[in-house]
């Protein structure tokens, strides 16, 4: 059994009320299917599978759209939660895209110490930009009040940013539109090509390194430790010897992860969900535990570095990257990350301007 | 000559390591702001849930 486990659940799959245009399951059609709906009998399965599988347990509520799945959903898991018997802690975590978070959810969510994370690309003109309804409308508006209605309940609220070619040009929009928004927190996520290379937001690698270091700057002027940057706090652990913060910039973090659409299939991670080649079983065949144990060779694929990343300066910083995107980007696990270039500029920029004020 | 004001990030980031750190050389677990992958940071609940 492992000391730790983030359990990723996708309640209603790929579904979701958004199209935004990047979405890396933007070419799957079950994404806009109205239907899909997580079991009772698999959410029960996940929920005593996972008291096996780790002593403490991080419930990770991904999609598609969670909130999509109804607070009976909810309720119904909490319940399982407090029936089954976890060596460890038990957490609940949620990824919304903050569109239906209204008082109700807020309500229920804090009540049950959930912790929150949406998205927003920065201020209206640039969220919208790609962040957009099924009839094109866009997001930006509803996100920022669930964020206020959020905060009225004491809680933080995390916000990933994804950088596109609609925002790379204007680090200093966005990042005041992100802190307008109310965000805690914020991560940028590079924006990374899909599978068929649908992606048509992608900004060029320069413009990214610039994009990024003009946000630095802005952020270490501020000096408000109250709002950390995930990407550039990485950087500056690393610095004093701590360990990154996210999976993709570890090495090795993979293992800690396991995901499960709504029909039971299980993926190594929620990136993979909906390919079946890297579907590792289905919760209804076997118990969580098994499958994670039979799948340790595709975890050990997953974590093994490419070469070249072992000799870097900047591995206990970067970890190779997140797994998904260097076998997208690269073509195979073994493929040094796409945004190579660019992690190291931004890491070599933000260690250099940070030195003078290290003790 | 004036001093220069020592940043509050990079206080605030150390100061975080080092009590990591410290809780692991005295056997406790580590704080679990490592294990979460969306943007859901962990540290920025460490007085509520450690």
């Amino acid at each position: 059994m492992r000391k730790k486990m983030t359990v990723m659940i996708l309640p209603v799959g790929l579904r979701c009320n958004l199209a935004c245009s990047y979405c890396y399951h933007s070419g799957d059609p079950k994404r806009a299917s109205c239907s899909e709906q997580m079991s009772d009998e698999v959410l029960q399965k996940i929920i005593v599978d996972s008291s096996y599988l780790a002593e403490s347990v991080d419930f990770l509520w991904h999609g598609g759209e969670p909130l999509l799945a109804g607070i009976e959903h909810f309720r119904k898991s909490l319940l399982l939660q407090k029936k089954t018997s976890f060596v460890g802690r038990v957490r609940n975590m949620i990824q919304t895209n903050g569109t239906l978070l209204n008082d109700y959810w807020c309500e229920f969510l804090s009540s049950n110490r959930f912790l929150v994370s949406t998205s927003i690309d920065g201020p209206e003109a640039i969220n919208d930009a790609n962040r957009i309804s099924m009839n094109g409308k866009g997001s930006h508006k509803k996100v920022v009040d669930s964020i206020a209605r959020w905060k009225q309940t004491g809680n933080k609220i995390g916000v990933v940013s994804l950088v596109t070619k609609d925002s790379v040009d204007y680090p200093k929009e966005v990042y005041k539109g992100i802190i307008a928004s109310g965000a805690s927190s914020c991560a940028f996520h590079f924006c990374s090509q899909n599978d068929d290379g649908s992606v048509a937001v992608l900004p060029k690698k320069e413009q990214v390194i610039e994009f990024f270091k003009s946000i630095f700057d802005l952020w270490f002027a501020d000096d408000n430790p109250n709002f950390p940057i995930r990407n550039f706090k990485n950087i500056l652990r690393a610095m004093f010897g701590g360990a990154p913060i996210e999976c993709a910039s570890r090495v090795g973090g993979c293992k800690g992860f396991i995901a499960i659409s709504s029909g039971g299939d299980v993926y190594p991670c929620h990136r993979f969900v909906g390919r079946p080649k890297f579907c590792i079983g289905n919760i209804n065949k076997k118990s969580l535990a098994e499958i994670y144990n039979d799948a340790s060779g595709i975890y050990e694929k997953m974590c093994l570095i490419p070469s070249k990343c072992g000799q870097c300066h900047l591995i206990g910083v970067c970890g190779g990257g997140c797994a998904y995107e260097r076998l997208v980007g690269g073509g195979s696990f073994q493929s040094v990350h796409p945004e190579c270039e660019c992690k190291k500029a931004i890491c070599d920029y933000v260690k250099k301007n940070a030195t003078a004020n290290k003790r | 000559m004036k001093e220069k004001k020592e940043s509050q990030i990079i206080n605030a980031i150390r100061r975080e390591v080092e009590t990591e750190n410290s809780r692991q050389n005295d056997g406790e677990v580590k704080l679990a702001c490592s294990e979460t992958n969306c943007s859901t940071y962990c540290s920025d609940h460490h007085d509520a849930d450690h």
